[in-house]
């Protein structure tokens, strides 16, 4: 189960008082009744024992509760690449997804932390090097995609922007590592990983990529003709 | 009225005011730790049990008249947005500091953007979460109506009067008629 997941639990032998080492059982006190929901901790917990206790027996079920351990990106299908002809820009629109991809997240929000661009080259021109991100939390979807895990319901712009300069360009580099951080709705934050994004322009001055937690742009060139997302 | 209910109608006051999942959450939490009516004393156990239902009610009521109709969950927030071409031709990044952009009416224009972006992320979150808690207020409710009342007249008729004291569907009205009329008196 990943955190924050629900399952609904069922005692065939009629009203039960149920009991869980871990997580939250949605069920009117005195914890009685045929049926829960039981929610999986905010945090790993191997394993939570759900017990159940009527028609003079017991009944147990144990859950293993994980964390998201990592963070992958997809570039968004049928979208483009954001170009400037003649300059050394490039970008993409992406979906974020948290791994492992045999659990849900659904019950997840995540946010990332402001850092610093580390710029070479020509990107060492950019006036402002910071990555302000949103402040509101992303919410994650039921959907769960083998390789990516569970995907979220936002859409990311990784555009490295341009400086006021003219070619020829410095081959260089604009890489934030950014931390990506999770807590099931309402808990506290914890972070999954730093994710790198990067924007390079190669060593021939020429070719241009960006990439993303896995996702990236095909190599374009500074001379292609402009093209948005 | 015990605390519960108490903690429960100010989490709900406060939620009405401020569209704040996490008060709603804490309504249901209190709502979960009320003994059931059997364990009234003060107030009687059928007072205990109409006190107890018309809460869920509410609680029911206020989760159900927060649901956007419209609302789609395909439609995504951006969380980040690229702002304008500067006059000197520095193109900043997405997500730049929009302090960063000198020119003003630039500024005020990538700004609006933002404003924009973040406010249909915070709808997006809410309706979000809205429907995620859903079930569990769904299957307290159920649950509580299903085991405290019968298909007795008596019983029928004060689900009736609950159930006109409170804003819901008309499905979720019948649906809500329909559980105690499985449940003979006897059982």
């Amino acid at each position: 189960m990943g955190v924050g997941e629900e399952v609904t639990l069922t005692f065939s032998g009629g009203l039960a008082t149920w009991n869980a080492t871990a997580g939250k059982l949605s069920v009117q006190a005195p914890n009685t009744a045929d049926h829960v929901i039981w929610t999986a901790p905010d945090r790993a917990a191997s394993p939570v024992t759900i017990t159940a206790t009527g028609a003079g027996c017991t009944a147990t079920v144990s859950f293993n509760v994980v964390e998201p351990s990592g963070v992958r990106q997809q570039r968004n299908p049928g979208t483009g690449i954001k170009h400037t002809v003649n300059k050394p820009d490039s970008g993409m629109k992406s979906t974020s997804y948290y791994l492992p991809d045999d659990v849900c997240f659904y019950n997840i929000e995540t946010l990332e932390d402001e850092v610093n661009a580390v710029d070479t080259g020509v990107y060492a021109l950019m006036t402002d090097k910071g990555h302000h991100p949103s402040t509101t939390p992303s919410t994650c979807s039921m959907t769960v995609v083998a390789g990516l895990g569970t995907k979220e319901n936002a859409t990311d712009t990784v555009y490295s922007g341009y400086p006021a300069a003219s070619p020829p360009y410095a081959p260089g580099s604009r890489t934030f590592n950014i931390p990506t951080k999770f807590c099931v709705a309402g808990g506290a934050w914890k972070q999954i990983e730093l994710v790198v994004q990067q924007h390079v322009l190669a060593n021939d001055g020429a070719s241009l990529t960006s990439s993303k937690a896995g996702a990236s742009t095909p190599t374009i060139k500074v001379a292609d003709p402009t093209s948005n997302f | 009225m015990s605390g519960e209910i108490d903690q429960a109608t100010a989490k709900l006051s406060e939620f009405e005011k401020a569209k704040s999942i996490d008060q709603l959450q804490q309504a249901v939490e209190a709502m979960e730790r009320v003994l059931h009516p059997g364990a009234a004393t003060a107030t009687g156990v059928a007072a205990a049990r109409q006190q107890q239902a018309r809460m869920w009610l509410r609680l029911l009521a206020a989760m159900e008249q927060s649901l956007d109709p419209k609302f789609d969950p395909d439609d995504v927030p951006e969380v980040k947005a690229i702002p304008p071409l500067s006059r000197e031709g520095e193109q900043l990044h997405a997500m730049a500091d929009a302090r960063a952009i000198r020119d003003p009416a630039a500024r005020a224009q990538h700004e609006k953007i933002l404003k924009t972006n973040r406010e249909k992320a915070e709808r997006y979150r809410f309706q979000t979460r809205l429907r995620r808690i859903e079930p569990h207020i769904w299957a307290d409710v159920e649950g509580y109506f299903g085991r405290f009342y019968t298909s007795s007249r008596a019983d029928r008729k004060e689900v009736d009067g609950l159930l006109k004291s409170v804003t819901l569907s008309a499905a979720r009205k019948e649906k809500l008629r329909a559980i105690p009329a499985k449940k003979q008196p006897s059982e």
